[in-house]
């Protein structure tokens, strides 16, 4: 008995260890082709991610805002929209873009790959990676602390905004 | 011992029954989006399970919501979405048919939403007349009599997108006030009833009037982007203070005598 309890704790402890090695060993960093037919390679850059759906109120209140951070970014940042996939469409999510002649970079996340590797439970979501993928900010709703964090890669007029 | 042996064959035959006839039904669901009884969907001669999404929820919220719909009694969420990835899950409803622990069906129900359209309308003169709970009238078009102490706020709370909303509800209410100013909260009226408001003021014990920004004119007119978050209006309703902090109770005074005409 104490040895089958043993070796099922080992076991549990084993699944766990693999699983949290499989957690961290996940590249913080996002390959891709964008939907307006870009290749995108966040690594080694500074990149601000905004995850989001088109049946999110407030991330499509938030989209102007971000469409402005998009246009006046410096090259040293990287500025991505994903759009999480779930009761979505690339064909939808392209209308809605271009409807509202949003420029803004976007990965359509067809199979929740992205969304599961940032842990993203909730739209919008707002995250801030370094150079290296660590994760500087995250926050819900834009808030000023992530604007402030911006603000150093974006032009004069919209680092206040 | 041959009883003992007929017992143990008999529970094995039983173990070996249930395991083929294992089959049962997953039905994902987004609580957020248009209610679906479970009575429309179509019949099944195996159990079900109601599986919410892991997106935007928390155990507050679907308590809430099999309140309001007790059909959905056993509804659990999906915790980090791992079935919803593990079956392809991307619309809602989805009825994943599972057999000896395995996919042999998957069906989905859903429609695609429509695109949002209103999100971005002009403001109009008449969205900057908010009615209060008690149905009073409050205007941030024309000059106000008083100063006025906002706390920009959501039905919601408590959630994830709005963080330490409960404690700066309750900060709210203990702040005072000097004789000219006025004390609001504005609630955003994304996803929210009337009711939900009323609820808000009744669970957070607010003590002042609560206005519910319908037409979310009040949010877009003072640019107010995370929540919940505090704005002191002068007398031609113009900001002089604005921050995620409540003004210190010490400098209210001074932001009391500003009156702009």
């Amino acid at each position: 008995m104490n040895i089958r309890n043993t070796l099922t704790a080992l076991l549990i402890g084993l699944s766990s260890l693999t699983l949290n090695a499989e957690s961290h060993a996940q590249p913080r960093y996002i390959q891709g082709k964008t939907l307006q037919g870009d290749h995108v390679n966040t690594q080694g850059k500074v990149t601000y991610l905004k995850f989001w759906a088109t049946w999110c109120r407030y991330c499509i209140e938030e989209m102007p805002h971000l469409n402005r951070i998009y246009n006046n970014r410096s090259p040293r940042l990287e500025v991505l929209s994903i759009n999480i996939g779930l009761n979505q469409s690339e064909d939808l999510v392209k209308r809605f873009l271009d409807n509202n002649q949003y420029q803004i970079a976007t990965l359509f996340d067809s199979d929740s790959s992205i969304t599961r590797r940032f842990d993203v439970i909730g739209t919008p979501t707002h995250i801030l990676l370094d150079e290296q993928g660590n994760e500087i900010y995250r926050t819900a709703l834009m808030d000023e602390a992530l604007q402030t964090a911006l603000s150093t890669y974006l032009a004069k007029e919209l680092s206040h905004d | 011992m041959i009883r003992t042996l007929l017992l143990t064959t008999s529970l094995l035959l039983s173990f070996v029954a249930n395991a083929t006839d294992d089959s049962y039904e997953l039905v994902f669901i987004d609580m957020w989006g248009e209610y679906i009884p479970p009575s429309t969907l179509p019949t099944s001669e195996f159990p079900r399970r109601f599986i919410q999404l892991d997106m935007n929820v928390s155990q507050a919220d679907i308590d809430r919501y099999v309140n309001t719909y007790p059909l959905y009694s056993s509804l659990e969420i999906d915790k980090d979405n791992k079935l919803a990835f593990q079956y392809g899950v991307r619309r809602t409803p989805t009825i994943v048919q599972i057999k000896q622990g395995k996919m042999v069906n998957k069906i989905e129900l859903g429609e695609l939403p429509s695109l949002p359209s209103s999100e971005h309308q002009p403001i109009a003169a008449h969205h900057l007349i908010v009615n209060a709970l008690s149905g009073a009238q409050y205007s941030f078009k024309v000059h106000s009599k008083n100063i006025r102490l906002i706390l920009f706020s959501d039905a919601l709370c408590p959630a994830r997108h709005l963080p330490h909303c409960e404690h700066k509800a309750m900060q709210h209410n203990e702040i005072r006030i000097p004789d000219n100013m006025e004390k609001l909260t504005v609630i955003k009226p994304f996803y929210v009833s009337l009711q939900d408001v009323k609820n808000y003021q009744k669970r957070l014990r607010v003590n002042h009037p609560v206005l519910f920004d319908k037409h979310n004119a009040l949010f877009r007119r003072y640019g107010i982007t995370s929540l919940p978050y505090w704005v002191i209006l002068d007398n031609n309703n113009q900001v002089v203070y604005r921050s995620t902090t409540a003004p210190a109770q010490s400098d209210l005074a001074t932001y009391s005598s500003r009156h702009s005409d």
